[in-house]
């Protein structure tokens, strides 16, 4: 899948307060095409998606302030269509548990690799351009 | 503490012991051999003197029958004085005859008795002559039965007579005063057994005291001073007293005491193991974030490195070298909480800095709690003398336990000072608090509010602190929160210059 596939630039948020992270998935997927937001903490990511709600969404689970799962709801609240996608240094089968009963549509564990989370997102976009085409 | 090591030291070699009893003169005695020889004394005196008693019971019996006998001989004396007279009163020569018969009797008897033990008559010649005297004066009346007595016969008989009675009663006087006197003698000897006796018993009493009980409080002493930190070990009973029971009982005590430390390092071993067992969350974190900054910088490196600018490409490996410092540091610090260092390394510290590293150990497993600390740090350092490692410890448990009371939201304030000239550290959380029967017992091992916990964390914080001749103390209001105060003897400032 290219960028020539995108019918339309798909915007995803990058929520994680290790930097790097949001570094990285801003040179990935930017390349991709995707309009990619990235932020270190919550609150001023919740504003950005009110004014604008996400396509796919990316953050991590423990973060100061507001954790993933909050953010999980939130965004839902805003934009049912939203994919979530949790990343945590401390993954617990009972929060992933909860992730996906709150509507997560993944749980990925840090470490994890590129390809993993590229996965995922492009499976997030598959589903939304089904949703789209029988619209 | 120095001075504890050094006695450790002597402890570890069991020869120094055998030392201290192969130098002795003699081996020491046992308790049950003191105790046998000093109740055998005891049976030996008081058998002696019942025998003693016996004896003069018997020897006193001995003279009363004596004394009954001669009863009855003076009786036929006086029985042959009466015939006597009789005789020269009415000249009846049945009369004679019995008088005769009488000291015929009374001869007889005397000689028969004389194998009596404690006959009195000592001198039976003299009395046999008197006997004989009076006898050959009757024996003079009788060859003259029947014709007129001269008055000069009468006369012989009845002094012979007389003094014959005279001598028999005499000696029988004699014989009385005699045995008065042996009963009265007995008497006062058994009067000397019995002070003697209670002598024996005062001394034996005594000895058994200085020899038996002396080291036995000694020992309660050394135990009870132990407790209290003056001693690690306890002392040989001292001086020639001690029995072989007493240093075996040492022995055993201070084999027992340094089992009891090993074991208290184990304990405190098993409750850093539980602590870093809580902590695992935090470390993973920890570790797993720059582990996957890594991962994701490395492979958009590969993925695109023709593309990426040159600066970029070099921003992108420090940040790899950066990450992998940051996964480094979280295992140096691990390591340096689960090292075992012996409870006797003792170095300068300041609790500041102490404070500092512990947070950043515990850095994560805060922000994973999500809770805000606050810290309030003195300008100069805050110098204690202890074992860093151990002291670390305590400080994760009370931390530890602040951040799971408060739950996520709650504001951990850490302050380091000196107060009363202890230096001092004050955690302070504004969790729910500690009820008050929960307090009384939140330092007993073993006690835990917690599913989870094993109730060790507070109980050895709280040994580790007393090790450090240091003291926790604790405040709590229901509803607003734990005041944890750690105090801690400053290093000596001489030491410090």
């Amino acid at each position: 899948m290219t960028e020539n596939t995108l019918v339309r630039p798909r915007r995803l948020l990058v929520i994680d307060d290790e930097a790097i992270v949001g570094k990285r998935l801003l040179q990935v997927f930017g390349k991709m095409g995707f309009k990619v937001e990235v932020f270190d903490s919550p609150a001023p990511a919740m504003e950005a998606a009110a004014r604008d709600p996400f396509d796919i969404v990316v953050t991590d689970l423990k973060m100061e302030g507001m954790d993933g799962m909050e953010v999980l709801t939130r965004v839902r609240q805003l934009n049912p269509a939203t994919r979530v996608i949790i990343i945590t240094g401390y993954a617990q089968s009972e929060t992933a548990e909860e992730a996906f009963k709150l509507g997560v549509f993944d749980f990925i564990p840090k470490p994890f690799r590129l390809e993993q989370l590229k996965e995922s997102i492009l499976k997030a976009l598959d589903e939304l351009e089904q949703e789209d085409h029988v619209q | 503490m120095s001075n504890k090591t050094s006695v450790t030291k002597q402890i570890g070699k069991p020869a120094l012991l055998d030392g201290v009893r192969r130098s002795a003169p003699q081996k020491p005695k046992s308790i049950k051999h003191k105790l046998t020889i000093s109740l055998l004394i005891v049976y030996l005196l008081s058998s002696l003197a019942t025998i003693f008693a016996q004896f003069s019971l018997a020897r006193v019996e001995a003279k009363i029958s004596v004394i009954e006998l001669l009863d009855e001989l003076s009786q036929k004396v006086l029985e042959t004085r009466r015939s006597e007279k009789n005789y020269l009163l009415y000249g009846n020569a049945e009369d004679l005859q019995d008088a005769q018969d009488y000291l015929g009797q009374v001869q007889a008897e005397v000689h028969s008795l004389q194998s009596v033990e404690a006959f009195p008559v000592k001198n039976l010649p003299e009395y046999d002559k008197k006997l004989d005297d009076y006898a050959d004066s009757l024996q003079k009346l009788n060859m003259r039965v029947g014709t007129l007595i001269p008055e000069t016969l009468k006369e012989e008989v009845h002094r012979s007579g007389h003094i014959f009675t005279a001598y028999v009663l005499e000696q029988d006087n004699l014989l009385r005063k005699e045995i008065t006197s042996a009963a009265l003698q007995a008497r006062k000897l058994s009067q000397i057994i019995l002070a003697l006796a209670l002598l024996l018993g005062i001394f034996l009493t005594v000895y058994l005291i200085r020899r038996i009980v002396n080291p036995l409080e000694f020992i309660c002493r050394a135990a009870s001073r132990i407790m209290d930190g003056e001693l690690s070990t306890i002392p040989m009973v001292p001086g020639p007293d001690r029995s072989r029971e007493e240093i075996e009982l040492v022995d055993s005590l201070n084999l027992m005491l340094r089992f009891l430390e090993t074991k208290q390092d184990q304990l405190v071993q098993s409750a850093k193991l539980a602590t870093i067992g809580k902590v695992t969350a935090g470390i993973a974190h920890e570790i797993n974030n720059p582990l996957n900054n890594i991962y994701l910088t490395a492979e958009v490196l590969l993925e695109d490195l023709p593309n990426i600018e040159c600066a970029e490409r070099l921003e992108m490996v420090n940040d790899i070298l950066k990450q992998a410092d940051r996964a480094r540091e979280v295992v140096h610090h691990l390591l340096a909480f689960s090292r075992t260092r012996k409870a006797t390394t003792l170095e300068n510290v300041d609790l500041a800095v102490l404070i500092q590293q512990t947070l950043a150990f515990l850095k994560n497993q805060i922000r994973i709690g999500q809770v805000a600390v606050h810290t309030e740090m003195p300008e100069k350092p805050v110098m204690v003398n202890g074992n860093a490692n151990q002291l670390q410890q305590v400080f994760v448990n009370i931390i530890l336990n602040g951040v799971q009371a408060m739950g996520p939201g709650g504001v951990l304030t850490l302050k380091v000072e000196t107060a009363d000239h202890m230096g001092r550290v004050v955690i302070r959380d504004n969790g729910p608090g500690i009820p008050e029967e929960v307090k009384t017992r939140i330092f007993d091992p073993f006690f835990t509010t917690k599913s989870e916990g094993t109730g060790l964390g507070l109980s050895v914080s709280n040994s580790i602190i007393e090790e450090h001749n240091g003291k926790i103390t604790l405040e709590s209001i229901e509803g607003k929160g734990t005041t944890f105060y750690i105090a801690l003897p400053l290093v000596q400032e001489e030491k410090e210059s």
